[in-house]
């Protein structure tokens, strides 16, 4: 059973995101939200999760700054992080794995599609 | 100039529009649970019942794109993304589905028409759909369930 954390400025792509890997069948014991990159990082030093989902574009701190920080915190390294966008360009999610990002998937996106991409970054981190 | 480049510079409205069709009828069915049955040849004219939602975009295209739609196709589209979390969807629930589902269209369009360069989307808003539209590089009004969803992309130079 996985803890994960949601990070989209949207509270209704948040609850959908939630929703959709309910009915894929991924298996979450908690799932936690953030509405910016800033909120997550108090959310991850607060709770240690399994998986971090972020969008990329959201005021204040943006996923590509969430995963900059994160890849640079000794401590919140080892926690993978998927990227959620609606930008398919080769570029972009070129540079998000470069800076750390570990899954990248882009809306929209079918639950099983989500689903396979998460637990295939799990296994990796696990496997 | 590449002939990709010159391609993609070249490329007239009517590809824009099939461009505008394939992106919102694959984020309606496959986020919105929403399937769109056709093009609505001419539109249908504006009313101050509707919704409407513009952002903007920057990066290697730069522009506008807005989407308008009945309120009942609004209800329509946030209940089916809200599903079973939501059974009513409250005003403020289903502005929030139809920024997220303008904010899905435009990137979907952006990544299909210029799958080399990264793009920047601005914060959908709302705005009045009987507002001046100004000039629009290619337009498509799609029939969905509950009424017509018209979208309009408006292109600048590559930034």
């Amino acid at each position: 059973m996985v803890s994960v954390l949601i990070v989209d400025d949207s509270p209704v792509m948040r609850s959908f995101v939630r929703r959709v890997l309910e009915i894929s069948g991924f298996e979450m014991r908690e799932c936690l939200t953030a509405a910016n990159g800033g909120e997550a990082l108090a959310v991850l030093a607060a709770h240690a999760v399994d998986i971090v989902l972020t969008d990329i574009n959201m005021p204040d701190m943006n996923g590509e700054e969430l995963v900059r920080r994160m890849e640079q915190d000794e401590a919140l390294r080892r926690t993978p992080v998927v990227v959620v966008s609606t930008d398919a360009t080769p570029h972009r999610i070129h540079r998000m794995l470069e800076l750390g990002a570990r899954g990248y998937v882009v809306k929209p996106f079918s639950p099983e599609q989500l689903r396979d991409e998460l637990e295939r970054v799990l296994e990796g981190v696990h496997g | 100039m590449s002939w990709n480049g010159y391609w993609k510079g070249s490329m007239v409205d009517a590809d824009l529009g099939i461009l505008l069709t394939a992106a919102a009828t694959d984020v309606l069915e496959t986020m919105f649970f929403t399937s769109v049955a056709g093009e609505v040849p001419g539109g249908a004219a504006a009313n101050d019942s509707e919704r409407a939602v513009q952002l903007r975009f920057w990066g290697g295209r730069s522009g506008t794109f807005r989407l308008r739609l009945s309120a009942s196709a609004a209800t329509v589209i946030a209940a089916n993304f809200l599903a079973d979390a939501v059974p009513e969807p409250s005003e403020e629930e289903i502005d929030q589905v139809i920024r997220e589902a303008a904010n899905m269209i435009c990137g979907s369009v952006l990544s299909r028409l210029d799958g080399e360069s990264e793009f920047n989307l601005g914060s959908p808003e709302l705005v009045d759909p009987l507002g001046a539209w100004g000039p629009r590089t290619a337009e498509k009004n799609l029939e969905v369930e509950g009424g017509v969803l018209a979208l309009s992309l408006q292109l600048g130079g590559n930034a």
